[in-house]
Parts: C-alpha cells; sequence; structure tokens
C-alpha cells in the first residue's frame, strides 16, 4: 500500500526523453483512497510508490499483509511490483535502482535471498536499511 | 552535466551538500525538513526550560517542511506541481502518519507524486518530519 521497495526503472536508454509526465493509478489503487499515484512516468523513467507485501482482500480498498513474516512478505512485494511494472508495460529486468527499507536489519539476509531470485541477470543498484516503522507493521 | 542549486531563502544544509542538484529535467532534492529558513527555529518543537526538545506539532511541522520544499522547487527552476517522488521520513509513525497523511493531501489535490513513508528513529536536529524529493522541470 504506502511503504517499501522504491524503484526507479527506465525501458531503454538512460537520456530523458521531453517534458511528458503521466500519473499512473489503477482503478483498484484508486480504491485505497491515498493521496499519491502507484507510478509516475517521466519521459522513460518509471518512478514507483514504495510497495509493501500485502494483497488485496474481497472488501474493495482493502488489503492484508502476505502471512509468515519476512519470506512471504518479500515475495509478496515483488509480485505487487512486477505487477505494477506489468502494467505500464515494462517488467523486472528494467530496474535500475531499488531502496529496500526493513523493519528489522536483522531480517537483510532472508530478505536478500528471496530478492535476488526476482533478479537472476541484471542486478539494479540497491540500498538497504532498517527503519523503526513501517505501514501495517509490515516486515518490509 | 549537472547543475548545484543553493538558495538563501530555503534553512541552511546542515553538511556539505546542495539544496538539490539539476541533471537535464530532472532536479534531485537533497533531504529537507521544516526547519524556519535564516534561523534555527523549527516550528512546532516543544522545548523545556534547559532548551532540550520534548515534543513537536506535526501539524505545524508538516506546513512549514511543505513550504520549504516549495520554496527549493521554485528556487531551482521547478514548481510544486513538478513533484514526481517522494520519500518522507517520520519519526513517529503511529502518531503522526494520519495527520501527516491528512495534510499531505491537501497539498496533493492534483498531481499526485509517488510516496514512500518510513519511520525512522532520529533525524539531524530535533525534527519529526524530513523530505527527499524528486521533480522535473518544464
Amino acid at each position: 500500500m504506502l511503504i517499501n521497495f522504491v524503484f526507479i526503472f527506465f525501458s531503454f536508454m538512460g537520456y530523458l526523453a521531453g517534458q511528458d509526465v503521466e500519473y499512473l493509478q489503477s482503478e483498484e489503487f484508486k480504491q485505497i483512497n491515498m493521496p499519491f499515484s502507484e507510478a509516475v512516468r517521466v519521459g522513460n523513467l518509471l518512478f514507483l510508490s514504495g510497495q509493501i507485501g500485502d494483497v488485496y482482500t474481497d472488501i474493495p480498498g482493502q488489503s492484508k499483509l502476505a502471512e509468515g513474516g519476512i519470506r512471504p512478505e518479500t515475495r509478496q512485494t515483488m509480485e505487487n511490483i512486477k505487477s505494477v511494472l506489468e502494467r505500464y508495460g515494462l517488467s523486472l529486468e528494467n530496474v535500475v535502482k531499488c531502496t529496500c527499507m526493513l523493519a528489522d536489519i536483522k531480517e537483510w539476509g532472508e530478505m536478500n535471498e528471496e530478492y535476488i531470485k526476482y533478479f537472476p541477470i541484471n542486478k539494479p543498484a540497491r540500498s538497504a536499511f532498517a527503519g523503526t516503522g513501517l505501514a501495517m507493521g509490515a516486515r518490509v | 552535466m549537472s547543475e548545484k542549486i543553493q538558495t538563501d531563502k530555503a534553512p541552511e544544509p546542515v553538511g556539505m551538500y546542495p539544496h538539490a542538484r539539476r541533471v537535464e529535467n530532472l532536479l534531485f532534492l537533497s533531504g529537507v525538513g521544516p526547519r524556519k529558513p535564516g534561523t534555527k527555529v523549527i516550528p512546532g518543537v516543544m522545548v523545556d526550560g534547559q532548551g532540550n526538545a520534548v515534543g513537536h506539532d506535526i501539524e505545524t511541522q508538516c506546513h512549514s517542511v511543505f513550504e520549504n520544499v516549495r520554496i527549493i522547487l521554485e528556487a531551482s527552476g521547478s514548481s510544486w506541481g513538478n513533484l514526481v517522488d517522494v520519500t518522507v521520513f517520520l519519526t513517529n509513525m503511529q502518531r503522526d502518519f494520519d495527520t501527516y497523511n491528512r495534510i499531505y493531501a491537501e497539498y496533493f489535490k492534483e498531481n499526485q507524486p509517488c510516496r514512500t513513508t518510513v519511520e525512522i528513529k532520529s533525524l539531524p536536529t530535533p525534527i519529526a518530519i524530513e523530505l527527499k524529493c524528486i521533480a522535473t522541470i518544464d
């Protein structure tokens, strides 16, 4: 819903083409009624809002965290990122930069083991750190 | 390749870094808090008799930090409506998130940049909110 992995993507080359900016919100995302976009495209760069490992429930506008802690939450976060990318014509192969925010740095190793499964070839630049609180009590 | 931007109208940085840096049509802002430009005063901070920070008013700090971001954007040839990505650091998510989120929504009725909010233990001065932003320049 709002916190964690911040990804910046570009679709082809590092050159920014023009000034065209698109604020992107899917119908599902609009229902959570948050004051931000799920992604913003600037030329050939796509910026994503923070993602946590949540899944939508049957109640419109409500979601819950994947159960089981850091590993399932990391996998779900990556799936959520993948969905946003695919909605706007990109894939995980287009990711160039990630910021990973954890609830506890002791879970860095487990997060990392799940994370790398999603980037078998090109590894995006990355920073990871632990804060003291994430939305919905998420681990990542 | 990139142009450094400093302005007297925004709070002085607390270290050796510029207010912003421009790369082509993208503007990257350094982290900025609610401190009043040209002073050491942090609006919304409550202090005890010894001058130690003992609490804060998040509403005042939100308005102040958004104003500082706007000043830097405008000094850089950008504007509030050009923001594309905002990272927000709060020192007390549980207590402040709802108030911050409500005020934030008032400032972003039209264009809504990407946003990421995280709680951290402390910030370099006794502030309760800091923003790190990316914007475009037309």
